[in-house]
């Protein structure tokens, strides 16, 4: 019971704004669905929207959240005194987004198959693994916000790394795809296309780096000296 | 105000953070976008200083300012959150003014590193090219395309957290400069290439007289998009509010500088409304 008041504050402390942002990503998807085709989108262009809506909105919003985690708790000192450690505390907020994130994403991937759209979707692949488009690139996003954040004690400086990233790997998706080893780093292959193979290499790929991200972030968010300094500057 | 500017500034230039940013991502920029980045040219024959120094600019016009906005978006919510607002309001120094000082402040030392970076490609262009004009030519494209997008920018940066939670601004805008400054026209409705968009080339355009060479084979290695077109009247093909994108010409390029500086004005005047709401 405890511990599910735990997760039930952190909800109610996430904020409206944080809470709505996926289901109105999820909202954009069916709006395009239900009326592309009649707002005179091409069924290419429409296809192109649906997958840049999942494989790169949906994780931008765990990556930013992640990249805010940091420096926002007044008495972090009282924090540091309780049995639960401040880092499950700070990883719990986390997970709340994630979780939230990840429920609408499948909402919506489910809205997707049964209209039959996820068929057209460039590369992506069918079944269970198919889910990876969005999921991979999320978490690799989530545990990069984290690392970055936990590392320069600054949100706004881990958001600004973020959104580069978020930006770069979009504008300059090219680059990713000629290389054979940043194709398999590239955080959005479905959108831009890939060797057709090497799709799923890609996924796993992102998945253990963003393990290994996260498990370099893990000793700096558990050192109590660091969070005590709070937000640099 | 001055007292206010000389503070903000020197207290944003110190942050460690700052020259961390910049430099990873001015770093990923410089290695990647290594052949235009290096070369400067549209294409192989055209190869004037101006050109140069358009094209650098550009380059950096598209990444960087997210890194400018983003560094600027804690600036004025962190004196809500430190709780120095009370004492500020007891010293005599007006809200406006302590306002403008703070935004003039941030923004010209959050625009320090662009400035070194893209005056420094310019000193590296005019030794190895032998074109000491490339110099003059920095100044003027820096002061008539840089100064006036990122004065806007850093009035979006720096207010508009406080419109809205902070983590839904650095969402909202990464998207926006995704969607309004960098995706092609004729793809979606979009503010790209349009008068309100910080990263239009008007000036280059109309007041710079600058004429593209016909795309090469290297011109979809470059971020650019083919705009020629766009600026030299409406996109092939049409695209949504095309109304926005009138031809390229000097009073046009000023009037976009003048948009700027307007649209700077007005989200300032919206962050001190919202001040004065709250105030008290």
């Amino acid at each position: 019971m405890r511990s599910l008041d735990l997760w039930s504050h952190e909800i109610r402390r996430a904020g409206p704004a944080a809470l709505l942002a996926p289901p109105v990503l999820v909202l954009l998807i069916v709006l395009l669905v239900a009326f592309g085709t009649r707002l005179g989108s091409r069924e290419g262009n429409t296809v192109l929207f649906l997958m840049t809506i999942l494989e790169t909105g949906i994780p931008l919003l765990p990556g930013i959240a992640a990249a805010s985690l940091i420096g926002r708790d007044h008495a972090v000192e009282l924090q540091l005194t309780l049995p639960r450690g401040y880092r499950s505390t700070m990883l719990r907020r986390l997970a709340v987004m994630v979780g939230w994130t990840a429920l609408c994403a499948l909402i919506a991937s489910a809205l997707l198959i049964v209209t039959g759209w996820w068929d057209l979707l460039p590369a992506a692949s069918h079944g269970l693994a198919g889910q990876l488009a969005w999921l991979s690139p999320m978490l690799w996003l989530t545990a990069l916000g984290l690392l970055v954040a936990a590392t320069l004690r600054s949100a706004s400086a881990a958001a600004a790394i973020i959104s580069f990233v978020w930006l770069f790997e979009q504008m300059l998706a090219y680059l990713f795809q000629e290389n054979q080893m940043l194709r398999l780093l590239h955080l959005f292959a479905t959108t831009h296309g890939t060797v057709p193979g090497d799709w799923l290499p890609n996924r796993l790929t992102l998945l253990a780096t963003a393990s290994l991200l996260a498990a370099a972030a893990w000793p700096l968010l558990g050192n109590a000296e660091r969070i005590l300094g709070g937000e640099a500057a | 105000m001055i007292a206010t500017f000389r503070y903000e500034f020197r207290m944003q230039i110190r942050r460690p953070v700052l020259w961390i940013v910049y430099g990873l991502t001015f770093a990923v920029i410089v290695i990647t976008l290594n052949p235009a980045y290096v070369d400067l040219q549209r294409s192989n024959d055209r190869d004037d200083p101006m050109t140069a120094m358009i094209v650098s600019a550009d380059l950096l016009m598209s990444l960087l300012p997210i890194v400018y906005g983003c560094l600027l978006a804690d600036r004025l919510v962190r004196d809500r959150r430190l709780g120095v607002v009370g004492v500020l309001d007891a010293t005599p120094t007006a809200h406006t003014t302590r306002l403008i000082g703070k935004y003039l402040g941030t923004c010209a030392a959050t625009a320090v590193p662009f400035t070194l970076a893209y005056f420094g490609r310019a000193v590296v262009y005019a030794i190895v090219e032998g074109e000491p004009s490339a110099l003059g030519w920095a100044v003027v494209v820096f002061v008539t395309t840089t100064v006036p997008a990122l004065l806007f920018v850093g009035a979006l940066g720096l207010a508009g957290p406080l419109l809205m939670p902070p983590m839904l601004f650095q969402v909202l805008f990464v998207v926006y400069w995704f969607w309004g400054n960098l995706i092609y026209p004729s793809m979606m409705p979009t503010l790209a290439d349009t008068i309100l968009s910080p990263n239009s080339q008007y000036v280059a355009y109309g007041l710079l007289g600058y004429t593209p060479a016909p795309p090469g084979p290297t011109e979809t290695h470059l971020i650019i998009g083919p705009d020629y077109y766009t600026y030299g009247g409406p996109t092939p093909g049409g695209a949504s509010l095309d109304f926005l994108r009138p031809m390229a010409d000097a009073p046009v390029a000023l009037l976009w500088i003048g948009v700027m500086l307007v649209l700077a004005v007005f989200v300032l005047s919206l962050a001190r409304l919202h001040t004065t709401r709250t105030e008290s």
